[in-house]
């Protein structure tokens, strides 16, 4: 009995499984990465690398889900495409390929800052800590903030990305934003 | 690469906190951390999004500066 009950729980958490891959391949490489960039868009435009206006053209695109430039997406975000087409060699795929973009976001990308990778080397923790991607947990949901909690740090993030986000799901952060829901 | 400029804070009221940056003034919100004069922080979308102690903060404004100059001086060239 218990066993099947077992079964059954098993092969509900599979069909779950089945639908969140679906969802997530639906979605274009483009946007995928521009979910995890987006937070950098803001600073780039106050280190006067990008206009206001060419980041609430990509801010336009993700929200409202119109398609995103791949060119564009590369120039932009020189450094992390220098970063995806090193773990792309490395897996033998292509760096537009979604798993080489998932591996980057949610581990190589914190690997690199770690190891002090480009502009990283000069940072010191408190910027390193906020530029890295963490795993968190939603404690509270405020209309448009969050508060999340990772390690022993709880802090508030916009869900603008994720807006169907609940107490108690697990997302990533980058910066001030929750990017996904995970597992 | 996304490394953000801290800004110092001069003035909080009403839930809006004024930064200045190396003479420049900014207005963000407060909403999502607290902050008093003095504090120095990082602000994104016109919010506050963290505090980063002050010894961290000038180290970070030192090397803007300089790479900004840096610049400055290859763009004249």
């Amino acid at each position: 009995m218990a066993n099947k009950r077992s079964k059954e729980k098993n092969e509900r958490k599979e069909i779950k499984e089945e639908i969140r891959k679906a969802r997530k391949e639906e979605m274009s490489p483009e946007r995928y990465f521009l979910m995890y960039a987006y937070p950098c868009s803001f600073v780039l435009v106050d280190l006067g690398k990008i206009t206001e206006a060419k980041r609430k053209e990509l801010e336009k695109k993700l929200l409202k889900n119109e398609p995103i430039s791949k060119q564009e997406l590369e120039k932009i975000f020189a450094s992390a495409f220098r970063r995806l087409k090193q773990i792309a060699k490395e897996t033998e795929r292509d760096y537009w390929d979604f798993s080489v973009l998932r591996k980057y976001w949610l581990e190589e990308h914190n690997r690199f800052i770690d190891s002090g990778d480009g502009e990283y080397g000069r940072a010191t923790s408190s910027f390193r800590e906020l530029c890295k991607v963490h795993k968190a947990e939603v404690l509270t949901k405020e209309e448009n903030i969050l508060t999340v909690q990772y390690d022993h740090t709880k802090r508030k993030v916009f869900a603008t990305l994720v807006p169907e986000t609940k107490k108690g799901d697990k997302i990533t952060v980058h910066l001030a934003f929750a990017i996904e829901r995970i597992d | 690469m996304c490394l953000a400029i801290p800004g110092k804070v001069v003035n909080v009221e009403k839930g809006f906190a004024t930064i200045d940056y190396s003479g420049e003034k900014r207005k963000a919100s407060t909403e999502l951390v607290k902050v008093k004069p003095g504090d120095y922080v990082i602000v994104q979308a016109r919010f506050v999004i963290q505090k980063i102690p002050e010894k961290e903060a000038l180290e970070a404004i030192k090397q803007w500066q300089t790479s900004a100059a840096k610049k400055r001086t290859k763009e004249r060239k």
